[in-house]
């Protein structure tokens, strides 16, 4: 009896996984905001990037404050290769990433273990 | 206040509380249980988890919310599963497994603490180049020498540098002369000689002697806020090899999380063993399989290897860079400039010497062709000044034609006078015989007449032939391309060791030529930043090379900052033995999962052989440090 119940609890769980982790996810997109020459966009790291797409205007120096409120490690550097950005998030302080699209497209950035990962969308 | 705790001090903590649970799990069976047995295992391990295993848990809830699992969940879902079962047994007098949970915490925060040391070890290339810029500078204003901080220098400044100064900017020199030691920015060994006119390096520390110098670039403009910006980037690059590890890591953990269900459930349901021992066997597979090495496989060794490049002057753009390095299988060279000095003088000159020289003074004063510098040289030699020329016209690549005092003249390569049909007369033998030399031959004369013939000379650099040896002995094909005649590039090519030249080639047919070999091989192109820029981009890998703040940072993959052919050597060993350790860390970090995975399943518990969680803990956090030591010995091989 104890046997079936494993099987089918170990059935369900995998069910959940697969479904939770693996199934359509909704991406949150924001637009960035632009005060006189400069865009702005603010970006929560909690668990992963919020909002998971961000969208920048082409050639407008960008100035993403990312508010890291996840202490753990995996989320503690920033990584965006296409823009040469590779800088440490202080827990629960604002730190301003400065970069200015030169092209458009979509591009990915990471954790520092490339474990988390969210876009900016350069139109 | 638990968020803010630094790994560190969460280790410290963890370590302390976790030495007696080790006692119990290795020695108690000797000496005896702690008092309190079982309740002082729940005592001690609660702490743990709660103050050491606090980023785990924040991490992978935050990461579940947003349906993601990273490492943390593998950390948080192992012990947590130990720790709630210990709970349960500690209730029914049931052997409990704390000990399991926490030493897990202990050996992962353990792991981190070193990766955190020696990343910083391996990203301290930026930092070291970063503590070279100067503070402040000695200026000239109003008369007065005084102390500016270097952010306030602009570039109407006169800057006066003494002896053992650090020279606070890039600048020319405007009077005085020095040696200076340029080994910091350049990786050049030797000090080097400078007076009025040249240009210098800011963060380069003078020698000997005093002069004064003006600003050209300052702020992020300097060579070295430039060196620091392309090091910085190549650190954070991606090299291609990665991606398949990128792409894996996402998929990843939910797979191992299903893995560990299905070994759960084979253990207890299909092979009969225990709920206790299908729950450790569980619980060793989430461990086990943390990722944590394979993500540093690629960045710690690209940033090794990108940080021991910039010491030596060889700057690496990106991780793609290293892999096209690797595949290089021709290397071809630009003549003027890099195989050769690039500063030709006149050795010879055939017909009337004066007459001659000053209508190819006139004419060249007005180009910006290689050779104008040597022949105007010549002419001032001689004492004589330009004379104005009109109707002047440049021929791409052949030559160029204009009036001089009323008569049109023309002045350009032997092949420019042939397709003229201007009759060499008795002056044919000697040019041949002056091109076998490597001479260049510029003629000068009438649309109708040969006036004269002035040969120029440049001369390969002292470290082409011993670069380019060795380059063959690696078993690369070299090749020199230069718009000179075949003979004279032949005469050049021989002394330095290349068999393979293509000559006559106009600058525009250098990409072309480029692409020819790229049929059957890939291609390295080793030219001038400024002059060769199609051809850099067309290579395969471009490495630009120039002399000092003269280096056209922005082109080519590869940039040698010294003027060293012998750098090409290094840059294309040190990709190699980079993109080498890139491959060796991953085949570790995946072998290791690979591996690793199977045995804390309890495959091989028929034989004996099964992992307790806490070893697997200890095993994973080693398996990190140990990919980030392989890439900080990188630092030491030799290139």
């Amino acid at each position: 009896m104890d046997k079936l119940l494993v099987v089918v609890i170990s059935s369900v769980l995998v069910g959940l996984i697969v479904w939770w982790f693996f199934g359509n996810k909704h991406y949150d997109v924001v637009d960035s905001v632009q005060v006189d020459a400069v865009q702005t966009a603010t970006i929560t790291v909690d668990g992963g990037y919020s909002p998971a797409v961000l969208s920048l205007k082409v050639g407008v120096p960008a100035e993403i404050t990312f508010i890291r409120k996840d202490p753990s490690g995996c989320l503690e550097e920033i990584i965006m290769p296409d823009f040469g950005v590779a800088e440490k998030l202080p827990v629960n302080q604002p730190h301003v990433v400065s970069i200015t699209p030169q092209r458009t497209g979509e591009f990915t950035y990471t954790c520092g273990m490339r474990m988390f990962s969210a876009k900016v969308r350069v139109v | 206040m638990l968020a803010t705790l630094t790994t560190k001090t969460r280790f410290t903590f963890s370590l302390v509380l976790s030495l007696p649970l080790l006692y119990m799990m290795t020695l108690a069976r000797f000496f005896g249980d702690l008092p309190g047995g079982d309740y002082t295992s729940f005592g001690l391990a609660t702490p743990v988890l709660l103050v050491g295993g606090y980023p785990f848990y924040r991490g992978a809830w935050s990461a579940f919310k947003n349906r993601f699992a990273s490492m943390d969940t593998l950390i948080a879902i192992g012990t947590a599963t130990a720790y709630s079962y210990s709970v349960y047994a500690l209730l029914r007098h049931l052997p409990v497994y704390f000990e399991i949970s926490a030493l897990l915490i202990v050996f992962i925060l353990l792991g981190q603490v070193f990766e955190e040391l020696s990343k910083q070890r391996a990203s301290k290339a930026i930092e070291k180049l970063a503590q070279l810029q100067a503070k402040d500078a000695v200026v000239l204003r109003a008369g007065k020498e005084i102390r500016v901080p270097v952010e306030e220098l602009t570039r109407d400044d006169i800057v006066i540098v003494k002896p053992g100064d650090k020279i606070p900017t890039d600048g020319v020199i405007i009077e005085g002369s020095s040696t200076i030691d340029e080994s910091m920015v350049t990786g050049e060994s030797l000090p080097v000689s400078k007076r009025a006119g040249a240009s210098v390096i800011g963060a380069t520390i003078n020698k000997t002697g005093s002069f004064t110098f003006q600003p050209t670039n300052i702020g992020g403009e300097t060579m070295l806020a430039q060196i620091i910006e392309l090091v910085k980037r190549a650190q954070n690059s991606r090299a291609p090899i990665q991606r398949l590890a990128d792409s894996v890591s996402s998929y990843f953990v939910p797979c191992v999380l299903i893995l560990a269900i299905l070994v759960f459930a084979v253990w207890y349901v299909a092979l009969g063993v225990g709920f206790v021992q299908a729950m450790l066997y569980a619980v060793s597979v989430i461990v086990i399989a943390c990722p944590c090495a394979l993500g540093l496989a690629v960045p710690t060794a690209l940033m090794v290897g990108t940080g021991r490049g910039a010491k030596l002057g060889v700057l690496i753009k990106s991780g793609e860079v290293l892999e096209a390095a690797r595949k290089v299988r021709v290397v071809l060279f630009d003549k003027t400039g890099t195989i050769t000095e690039g500063k030709p003088k006149v050795t010879d000159v055939l017909g009337n010497r004066a007459q001659t020289l000053a209508l190819a003074a006139a004419l060249e004063a007005r180009s910006e062709h290689p050779l104008a510098g040597a022949i105007l040289a010549a002419a001032a030699d001689d004492g004589m000044t330009p004379q104005p020329v009109k109707d002047f016209m440049a021929v791409e690549g052949k030559g160029i034609t204009g009036i001089v005092a009323g008569k049109k003249t023309v002045l350009g390569s032997l092949r420019f006078f042939l397709d003229e049909g201007i009759d060499l007369q008795d002056m044919a033998k000697p040019i041949s015989q002056m091109q076998a030399a490597g001479k260049t031959i510029v003629m000068v004369g009438t649309p109708k007449q040969l006036i004269g013939v002035i040969a120029v000379q440049d001369s390969p650099k002292t470290s082409a032939a011993g670069a380019v040896k060795r380059l063959n002995q690696m078993g690369y094909t070299t090749v020199m391309i230069t718009g000179d005649n075949t003979e004279t590039a032949r005469a050049i090519a021989k002394r330095v060791g290349i068999t393979e030249v293509r000559a006559e080639v106009l600058p525009a047919g250098k990409a072309a030529i480029v692409k020819e070999y790229q049929v059957t091989a890939s291609v390295a192109f080793v030219g001038d930043g400024i002059n060769d820029a199609p051809a850099l981009a067309q290579a395969d890998v471009g490495i630009a090379m120039g002399s000092g703040t003269d280096v056209a940072i922005e082109s080519g993959d590869i940039v040698l900052v010294r003027n060293d052919l012998g750098d090409v050597v290094t840059a294309l060993r040190l990709s190699r033995k980079t993109f080498g350790r890139i491959k060796l860390n991953l085949f570790w970090a995946l072998g290791y999962n690979v591996a690793g995975i199977p045995i804390a399943a309890g495959v091989f518990s028929g034989l004996g052989f099964t992992l307790n969680p806490a070893y697997a803990g200890l095993a994973m956090a080693f398996s990190s440090v140990s990919v980030v030591v392989s890439s900080l010995l990188l630092a030491r091989s030799k290139v």
